[in-house]
């Protein structure tokens, strides 16, 4: 088949063109996504239909087009939302537009897709030719169905030599419930069912309903910064209609903008004069802040304002907790910065300054989950040419005090003193695992380890089971994930979401050089944890810490009780045996460099920490 | 460039060697044309005459290194030698100091006696070790035998004599050092150099490490001889002036004083060092070039660097702290709690206004000026 065929619409210009098609009927206007479990071709798929669409030049063309950060094209993950809008030719000879919002993949970025499908009418379901049905397969269905959306089945990956079409459809006509001739079959890597699927796309997915003479609301699902435009909001137009001029405001946050701009989305931002009822694109308020427009939030018109906020929304709230230092203290200011410029595009990430006796002045920062501190983390490093120190990552802790006080716990350095405590309670989340049925028992060791207790186990077919957990959130967040993978020999697949606080017999386990504890070592684990870690921590740091000039004694301790120990011997040579003409120089030159190397060292009471002992208490057996 | 008046001191590198020792990262080679050691202390002198006309201090030292000195060619030899007795003695300061470098191999009475006769009056013998294994290790042509032969000879022609050891060579013993060690006491030696092995990169020892063939001997171990070789010396009646240098009592070395107490001194020949009044500058690596250079009427200097005042303050503490003289306790009033802690735990002494480092504190000497640097 010929899935290259020249629609009537012409390749369009995105350079200062005029769209064509300025005003769409409604009925001619798809709004789709795409949602898929981590590799299974999502951002592949969304390259094919860019390019049968052309809404991307030849030339232009490259892999993995949407993901437009360096960090997503290297790790083959979408971080953000990316709209774009496409005109479509359809076999019956007539034109339509396409919003196809390309989604986050990874667990940590769950409400970004919740938005997202917010803002759609359709979605594809993606799934693996070769793995078939995974966890987060599951968990975005559930969510597509809870937006009421209409659900398009795809294989995806069918050229592969392993592809199981068959088995794989029959895995979806059991989570479904569709008819099996219902379920495409594509290739997004040679293109093949590519141009039937945007058929599809035409048939299945339900025009937008919206009413173009209501008062507006535009639902906004992302927002971005723009040094000269300002905030802008990525939206779904759901009823009226909004031109720039306008006077909007944020139906929850109460602020008051004019549209500086409305436009719509290519591979960049293309001005139109005016947005309407079922039509996705952006809108620049020209504020300065990142608060001006929150995720979610509803945009209607100042004088004539609707009644109601679209719904179907729920807040990102941060899920995970590090303090993040400069290496360097004069870099302070810097971090400072850099973190709200980041926060302009991201606002799920939250920080707080913070003060540690150990790494000096940073900040307490809070995100959706590990991948999501990890980007933070490298952009800030990439990006922003930052050193940093990453403290432990926790989870929020809430503790009910003696006193009847209650307190929430985003550094463990910061929980009070067993005595004062009536009780602690911590996170958990119900995560759901897909695992070929031999490494069941694999899977219920690991949980139990991480204080897992299993809610259901359940065959999905003969081969594949779907267990599911209520799991401490502090737990899964360290390196679950990756001894998840590593003893279902990477046949497992993980979804998780967060359930509710539950009581826990926590305890803060303290590390102390020499008796002074180090604060940013400190973390809160559970009771029955604290011995095994507290030694881990010991072994590991004695690896770590330099010789200097006396001797070091690591101590891990629970209140006042030493848990672990171990020494550091004292330095006991380190010195040039000959220094004459020529070595003075080059002696001096090279005490520089040291002394360069030292103002990354971090000191607690006399002991010098280099900032490894810091991130490589990361990688400690829990 | 200034003559601050005072004295100088000289060195003059003579880079000629029978062979290339595994361990040594000075300039110095395996020559093979007949001709260039007389053209390269032709040019020594010349560079010298060069330098005369800005540095007029009388000459408190001399040292003659390498290199091998002792290996000399005789035309070489012959011309230097006369050219000490006839040039240089007119511009010494009196008692000056004038050692030569000394390989025990090659040390005879034809090689040796010139030089005494023209003046020199300290000689500095290689020995490094009594025992055949570590000379072996260390690539050394000198031998037990060789080492006590050239001993004997020296201590005929001058008072001051001194010995170098090389520490802690791996797979060597402590037994095997106290045995060398003692060659102190069988000879007439007034001043001994005691080294632990370094292992520089770009040396054949440097890529053994590299790869794996062999590693240096543990640290703690490095410390254990180290200390054990202190308290030796000292038994017998040395000071340890410096933390690798020990003198009975008068017969310190003045030449390497002058490096550590910012002396000014005049490197001659290539890849000399020469430093006056915190400017420091360095001659070309390169023979032919810097002969070349020479020739046309410069001093062949490839660079120099001026110290700023905070350098001048890092030398000085790097430096000081090397020697028995130590520092002066009202400089380091900001540091005091540091120098308590080290005073208490053995690793600094205090003794009326001079803070100074044990042994114990001369072995983790880097560290420790790190520590000063990072706190002032």
């Amino acid at each position: 088949m010929d899935f290259r065929r020249v629609p009537s619409i012409p390749p369009l210009r995105w350079d200062g063109f005029l769209c064509r098609v300025v005003t769409m009927q409604q009925d001619r206007i798809r709004n789709f996504c795409i949602i898929a479990h981590i590799d299974h071709g999502k951002s592949t798929l969304a390259d094919r239909i860019l390019e049968l669409t052309h809404a991307v030049a030849a030339k232009d063309m490259r892999a993995q087009l949407l993901d437009s950060m360096d960090i997503e094209q290297e790790r083959g993950i979408t971080i953000k939302s990316h709209p774009v809008r496409m005109e479509y030719t359809a076999a019956d000879g007539e034109d339509y537009i396409f919003h196809l919002i390309d989604t986050p993949g990874h667990v940590d970025f769950h409400h970004e897709v919740s938005r997202s499908l917010a803002a759609c009418e359709g979605c594809l379901l993606v799934v693996d030719a070769v793995q078939g049905v995974q966890a987060q397969t599951i968990n975005n269905l559930y969510l597509a169905l809870e937006h009421d959306l209409a659900i398009l089945p795809v294989i995806n990956k069918i050229d592969l030599p392993a592809a199981r079409p068959d088995v794989i459809t029959q895995q979806i006509v059991d989570l479904i419930g569709c008819d099996p001739e219902e379920v495409s079959r594509v290739s997004a890597k040679t293109g093949e069912g590519v141009a039937e699927l945007l058929e599809k796309v035409v048939e299945m997915v339900p025009p937008p309903a919206g009413d173009r003479q209501a008062p507006l609301r535009a639902l906004v699902f992302d927002s971005q910064f723009d040094a000269y435009r300002g905030t802008i909001a990525y939206l779904r137009v759901v009823d009226g209609r909004v031109r720039k001029g306008d006077t909007i405001r944020m139906m929850g946050g109460g602020q008051v903008h004019e549209v500086m701009e409305t436009g719509f989305f290519r591979l960049r931002q293309i001005p139109t004069d005016r947005l309407e009822a079922g039509m996705v694109g952006y809108l620049a308020t020209g504020a300065k802040s990142v608060s001006a427009v929150q995720m979610g939030d509803t945009i209607t018109l100042d004088e004539r304002p609707a009644s109601d906020p679209v719904l179907g929304y729920v807040e990102a709230k941060p899920m995970v907790f590090s303090g993040f230092y400069p290496i360097v203290s004069d870099d302070y200011e810097e971090l400072k910065d850099s973190l709200e410029k980041l926060q302009l595009n991201d606002a799920a990430l939250t920080f707080e300054p913070e003060t540690s006796a150990a790494l000096g002045f940073g900040f307490r920062c809070g995100f959706l989950g590990l991948l999501h501190m990890e980007i933070v983390q490298e952009r800030l490093e990439r990006e922003y040419n930052l050193d940093l120190i990453a403290t432990l990552p926790n989870v929020e802790y809430r503790c009910v005090l003696k006193t009847g006080e209650e307190l929430e716990i985003e550094n463990p350095s910061i929980m009070p003193e067993p005595q004062l405590i009536e009780t602690m309670s911590e996170p958990y989340v119900r995560a759901s695992i897909i695992v070929p049925k031999e490494f069941v028992g694999a899977v219920m060791k690991i949980t139990q380890e991480r204080r897992g207790e299993q809610i259901s186990m359940e065959y999905l077919d003969a081969e594949r089971v779907e267990m599911r957990y209520a799991i401490p959130l502090g737990e899964l967040v360290v390196d679950f994930y990756d001894k998840l993978k590593s003893v279902t020999r990477g046949y497992a697949s993980l979804d998780y979401e967060f359930w509710e606080y539950r009581p826990s017999d926590l305890v803060k386990l303290d590390i102390l050089l020499n008796g002074d504890p180090v604060d940013a070592l400190s973390v809160i684990v559970h009771r029955s944890k604290a011995y095994e870690f507290g030694k881990a921590l010991c072994r590991k740091l004695k690896e770590l810490l330099p010789r200097q000039l006396f001797a070091i004694a690591i101590q891990a301790a629970v209140g006042s009780r030493v848990i672990a120990r171990s020494t550091v011997k004292a330095l006991r040579k380190n010195v040039t045996a000959k220094c004459y003409g020529g070595d003075i120089s080059r002696k001096r030159k090279l005490l520089e460099k040291q002394k360069e190397g030292k103002k990354r060292m971090k000191q607690v009471g006399s002991v010098e920490i280099p900032q490894e002992a810091f991130l490589a208490i990361l990688k400690v057996e829990r | 460039m200034s003559d601050v008046g005072g004295e100088l001191s000289l060195y003059l590198h003579l880079p000629f060697c029978d062979r290339r020792c595994p361990y040594c990262h000075f300039t110095c080679f395996v020559n093979r044309d007949a001709a260039l050691p007389l053209r390269y202390v032709r040019a020594l002198a010349a560079e010298f005459a060069l330098w005369r006309r800005r540095f007029s201090a009388p000459i408190a030292t001399v040292y003659l290194g390498g290199g091998t000195p002792t290996a000399l060619d005789p035309p070489a030899r012959e011309y230097l030698s006369r050219w000490l007795a006839e040039e240089l003695a007119g511009e010494l300061a009196p008692q000056a100091e004038i050692t030569l470098e000394v390989n025990p191999e090659s040390a005879w009475p034809e090689t040796l006696e010139p030089w005494v006769e023209a003046g020199v009056n300290r000689l500095s013998l290689g020995i490094q070790s009594m025992d055949e294994d570590v000379l072996a290790f260390l690539g050394r042509l000198n031998t037990p035998d060789s080492n006590r032969r050239a001993l004997a000879l020296a201590a005929r022609l001058v008072d001051d004599l001194s010995v170098d050891f090389i520490l802690a060579t791996p797979g060597s013993s402590l037994r095997s050092m106290e045995e060398s060690l003692h060659l102190v006491e069988e000879f007439a030696i007034t001043h001994v150099s005691a080294y632990l092995l370094e292992i520089h990169e770009d040396t054949r020892f440097g890529r053994d490490v590299r790869a794996h063939r062999w590693s240096p001997l543990p640290a703690d171990e490095q410390a254990r001889r180290y200390l054990r070789a202190v308290e030796l010396l000292q038994g017998w009646g040395f000071e340890a002036y410096e933390l690798s240098n020990f003198a009975r009592e008068g017969r310190s070395s003045r030449h390497n004083q002058a490096y550590w107490s910012g002396g000014s001194y005049l490197g001659l020949g290539i890849s000399a060092h020469s430093h006056d009044a915190g400017t420091r500058w360095w001659n070309l690596d390169d023979a032919e070039q810097w002969i070349e250079m020479v020739r046309s009427g410069r001093p062949g200097v490839a660079g120099r660097e001026e110290l700023s005042e905070e350098q001048k303050r890092e030398e000085e503490l790097l430096l000081r702290l090397r020697t028995r003289e130590g520092l002066d306790a009202e400089g380091q009033e900001h540091n005091r709690a540091l120098w308590e802690r080290w005073i208490e735990s053995g690793l600094a002494l205090q003794e009326g206004r001079r803070l100074r480092l044990s042994p114990a504190g001369w072995l983790v000497m880097d560290e420790i000026v790190l520590r000063l640097l990072r706190s002032s």
